[in-house]
């Protein structure tokens, strides 16, 4: 069943000073589910918006320790599979084991590193179309709240009043 | 901007950014096509040198007993050495909150996988048997018989793809937010593919949240490599007991120099590219400057270790480690041992002068020159070696033929042809980093 449309306004601001007055206008009063969009990271909004810290870190340190798991498994596991004395070492040689151990301990941590991003930043978007705007990854600010449509009209003169050099009424 | 990154000198903004950086990657000119088909048929050619050598074995290359690792593995180093600086710049100055890394990062980075690329093609040139790569590869198989771990080669294979892998998602996560930008820019079907190259990025707080914390992480697992890499590189040769090579000093003496050349391979791709592009309010002088005095840096450890194994090879009194560094010294290799030191400790050196170091015709030259010497320090790790190790009557002089000087050319052409191409179809400085490092827009500046 598709989604139900949603109804957001979208300002946008020329400077961080705007933008940052109308997020903690919009957060002081509760207009509704907001966002920031931006041509770079604004730790000002961040901070602002509150919540916890990225849980892509969780992915790194299980990837890394999968990884880990994996090289010994690997190593172990095939030597114990086919056990071949070469160049007269240990069948279970910890040390060079120990390389292969470290290698896929760094591979699978940056391989669940970007899963861990591309989960929590929920890409791909192929929504990207919906109430995007391209001057927002140049030189503008954007503030989205996502509001009931009888707020709307209310939604926008606040963020024109915040210092919005434009307001655009969208359908996500 | 700050003084330190010397864009503060013009006047960038949010706007301008888009603009240049968007535009170097406009339909390119006839010189751009001129070179690109020069390029081509160098890479041709070597590849040709390839097929002559498929055809008829390994017996066309100057490689036998008992210098049976020659120029495919010395090039084969050279081309990880070169790889290493990327991921210095990119992530380790990162790491460090080097702010002069945004502009030249990108392509840096894009060095770091076009070399990776290029290496990883030298050991399958060298094996002769290209067709039986995947044995080098763990997979059940019905003999049950895995690679045997033990072996530093083996090592080397799951480094170098590691390397190849962490790259490339660094290379391509670092990117996401410039092809939003190239995507938004752009109409038809190029719109289409970098909005699909994009995955949708719009710079939400969300989505910057978790792309920071992923960029840090990733940065933090790349600075490892840097390290680790070469070490197994140069651990291919160590963990032998060749005279020569097994010596505890090659872990770091490796990384230094795999550093120093990368770096001098980053100016020698960055100098034209700003001329080219009128990148120079990106990628200043200083940015130069600041990569000299690394290059410094770096030839004086590299300095460091070429006195320190002769020393040891001295002070070990051991007869045939002796034997040989007299003859690196001395022998039919000697040109190339203090051509390597001139070029690689007395070249760099000279960027001690504020002068030398503000001249791009010097910078150019220099790094010409670290190149060179880098090239010639692997050549006689390697050769120098196995072609004088224990016994007199084994001794050989190595000279390759023409096949392998043909695909050492075409390496390089591969090399430089892969970076063109990337410079018309990606963004080659970094426009969110660059943006980042300006002051963000205030009330007071867009009202003034």
């Amino acid at each position: 069943m598709p989604e139900a449309p949603r109804h957001s306004v979208i300002g946008f601001y020329a400077d961080v000073d705007s933008l940052i007055h109308a997020l903690e206008l919009a957060k002081r009063e509760g207009l509704g589910e907001v966002r920031t969009i931006s041509p770079v990271p604004l730790a000002e909004a961040q901070r602002i918006l509150g919540g916890k810290p990225s849980p892509v870190r969780y992915f790194t340190l299980g990837g890394g320790f999968f990884g880990f798991l994996v090289g010994w498994a690997l190593t172990i596991g095939s030597v114990e599979h086919y056990p071949l004395i070469v160049g007269a070492k240990p069948i279970v040689s910890l040390t060079p084991f120990g390389v292969v151990a470290y290698i896929c301990t760094i591979l699978f941590g940056a391989l669940f590193t970007v899963l861990g991003m591309l989960i929590n930043a929920r890409l791909p978007d192929v929504k990207v179309g919906r109430g995007y705007d391209p001057r927002l990854t140049g030189n503008r600010f954007g503030l989205q709240v996502i509001c009931g449509r009888e707020q709307v009209e209310a939604i926008q003169d606040k963020l024109m009043d915040a210092g919005a050099e434009e307001v655009k009424y969208v359908v996500v | 901007m700050s003084r330190e990154t010397g864009v503060d000198r013009y006047t960038l903004n949010y706007s301008n950014i888009d603009v240049d950086l968007v535009r170097t990657m406009q339909p390119a000119g006839k010189l751009y096509y001129t070179v690109l088909v020069i390029l081509a048929a160098i890479a041709g050619w070597g590849g040709y040198a390839w097929s002559v050598q498929l055809r008829l074995g390994l017996g066309v290359a100057g490689i036998t007993w008992p210098v049976g690792w020659g120029f495919y593995i010395t090039t084969f180093v050279f081309w990880v050495g070169i790889a290493h600086s990327g991921t210095l710049i990119s992530a380790v100055l990162f790491l460090f909150r080097v702010r002069w890394r945004s502009p030249i990062y990108r392509s840096a980075e894009a060095v770091t996988v076009f070399a990776v690329m290029t290496a990883g093609l030298f050991p399958l040139i060298h094996m002769g048997r290209p067709w039986v790569a995947y044995w080098l590869m763990p997979y059940p198989q019905m003999g049950g018989l895995f690679p045997n771990f033990r072996s530093p080669l083996v090592w080397d294979v799951f480094a170098i793809s590691t390397y190849l892998t962490v790259s490339v998602l660094f290379f391509v996560t670092g990117m996401a937010p410039d092809l939003a930008i190239v995507r938004d820019r752009t109409v038809g079907w190029r719109n289409k593919v970098y909005g699909l190259l994009a995955q949708g990025w719009q710079g939400t707080d969300r989505q910057w949240k978790h792309y920071t914390a992923a960029y840090v992480f990733l940065a933090a697992l790349a600075t490892p490599l840097v390290i680790s890499v070469h070490s197994i590189v140069s651990w291919d040769f160590a963990m032998s007991i060749i005279p020569g090579w097994h010596t505890a000093i090659f872990p770091p003496y490796f990384v230094a120099g795999a550093i120093h050349s990368g770096l001098a391979m980053v100016l020698l791709i960055v100098i034209p590219m700003r001329r080219i592009f009128n990148l120079q309010p990106y990628i200043t002088g200083e940015h130069l400057a600041n990569m000299s005095k690394m290059l410094i840096f770096t030839g004086l450890i590299l300095g460091y270790a070429y006195g320190i194994e002769f020393f040891i090879a001295w002070y070990s009194n051991n007869v045939y480690e002796r034997s040989l560094f007299f003859y690196r010294a001395f022998g039919d290799y000697a040109w190339a041992l203090w051509l390597l030191v001139a070029c690689n400790v007395l070249g760099p050196s000279l960027f001690v002068f504020r002068r030398v170091r503000h001249s791009i015709p010097a910078i150019v030259a220099i790094s010409v020159f670290v190149n060179v010497g880098m090239f010639f320090e692997r050549f006689v790790i390697i050769v120098t070696s196995l072609g004088h190790s224990f016994d007199p009557f084994t001794w050989k002089v190595y000279v390759p033929r023409w096949p392998e000087v043909s695909i050492l050319a075409g390496s390089f052409a591969w090399f430089f042809l892969l970076f063109l191409i990337f410079a018309k179809l990606f963004p080659v400085v970094s426009m969110w980093e660059v943006k980042e490092q300006l002051p963000l827009p205030r009330k007071e500046d867009t009202h003034a």
